[in-house]
């Protein structure tokens, strides 16, 4: 058996003895031609390898629970994978949520109503804003302040097929994702529940 | 999970979804950390998996998804990580219809790799392909898997522990060969 194949074989003992296995620990070890090689290989073994068994202890230890808190939300909610997306934008940004807002609202025009673009951003982040509803202005502005574009961020909203939640436990708001052509929603709102441009932007697709 | 989710049955999503992602998540993040900065290891990992788990929430089978989550991996996390730091536009989703290939070695090395790795992941690929299926079943038992030479001949009818140590000695030497890698030795 050769060096790699060595390597190779003490890479998978140590992976399925449930070490570390760090592969950058093990690539260390050879020349830069030979690196290639045998991260290929341990590539292509990392590939096959079997599911992980559950173990609770290890779980809460790991960063698996934080991933599956967010994609909770996205699958339980009307807005893709922004609930997982954005905040972790933000983070990347470094960029608080307050500040986010008064950026986006700036951007979109919506100086003076800061307080409902806020709402509209936090329904967002919770999956709690049809994703189909958002506008694209909306998404270009937002992508711009956090460093992603616009076609991305509107592919992750429609990345899950939105949730059937039953009617009663949905926010009145969310129940509407655009308003139809012929105007028949407008007809139907109650009186003084008239859409403005921010409504519009977050709301009208 | 579908079925759960379809019954709205939140918990019983979340507890899926947590042996799911628990199950993958450090094998998918050995494979980021050998592409991306350490620094950006976890992030890449986990936009990786969110998207594999949500896109395959709408048809993938169990069996299906280990191959799409690689691929999804290797495109929407390693792949894009870089093409997003060169300034370049994003990969388009995979086409769903292509799901039920099986293919083991997965999808073809994106671009974004290190030149050298994508040129030993090809031959790598090619040199299993070259093998006749019990040759193939040699390989994947000893050299990428846990088997002893011992353990990996009697897996496979008419094989001795000798023919298992040269079949292996053969694949590795195609594999450098088609690198273009015609010394063996090695050392750092």
């Amino acid at each position: 058996m050769t060096e790699l194949a060595e390597l190779l074989k003490r890479y998978i003992e140590e992976h399925q003895a449930g070490g570390e296995a760090d592969p950058l620990a093990h690539l260390e070890r050879v020349s830069r031609r030979e690196r290639a090689q045998l991260e290929a290989m341990i590539d292509a073994y990392l590939r096959r390898a079997p599911r992980r068994e559950w173990d609770p202890a290890a779980y809460e230890r790991s960063p698996a629970p934080r991933v599956v808190e967010s994609l909770g939300r996205s699958l339980a909610g009307q807005s893709g994978l922004w609930p997982s997306l954005l905040p972790r934008l933000r983070n990347t940004a470094r960029i608080k949520r307050s500040d986010l807002v008064a950026q986006l609202a700036d951007r979109l025009g919506a100086s003076s109503k800061r307080g409902k673009v806020a709402d509209y951003y936090n329904r967002m982040e919770q999956g709690r804003l049809p994703a189909a509803g958002v506008s694209d202005d909306v998404l270009e502005a937002l992508g711009k302040i956090v460093g992603q574009t616009s076609e991305a961020l509107r592919r992750a909203g429609e990345t899950v097929t939105p949730g059937e939640p039953p009617a009663s436990e949905l926010p009145a708001m969310t129940r509407v994702t655009r308003e139809p052509e012929d105007g028949s929603l407008r007809a139907a709102r109650a009186p003084g529940d008239e859409w403005d441009e921010v409504d519009r932007l977050f709301r009208g697709g | 999970m579908r079925e759960a989710r379809t019954a709205g049955r939140p918990e019983a999503v979340k507890r899926a979804l947590a042996v799911l992602v628990f199950g993958y998540w450090g094998d998918a993040m050995r494979r980021v950390a050998m592409k991306v900065p350490s620094q950006d290891v976890e992030d890449v990992t986990a936009v990786a998996i969110e998207a594999a788990i949500a896109s395959a929430f709408d048809g993938v089978s169990v069996g299906e998804f280990v191959n799409w989550l690689h691929r999804i991996v290797d495109r929407r996390g390693i792949a894009d990580y870089h093409r997003r730091k060169e300034g370049r536009p994003e990969h388009e989703p995979l086409p769903t219809e292509h799901l039920g290939e099986d293919e083991v070695w997965g999808d073809e090395p994106s671009e974004a790799f290190a030149g050298d790795t994508v040129d030993a992941l090809r031959a790598l690929r090619r040199a299993h392909r070259e093998l006749r299926p019990d040759h193939q079943a040699v390989v994947d038992r000893y050299v990428f898997g846990p088997a002893s030479a011992r353990d990996a001949a009697e897996g496979v009818p008419g094989m001795t522990e000798a023919n298992v140590h040269q079949i292996a000695s053969r694949f590795e030497r195609r594999v450098r060969e088609l690198t273009g890698d015609g010394d063996t030795s090695s050392g750092p």
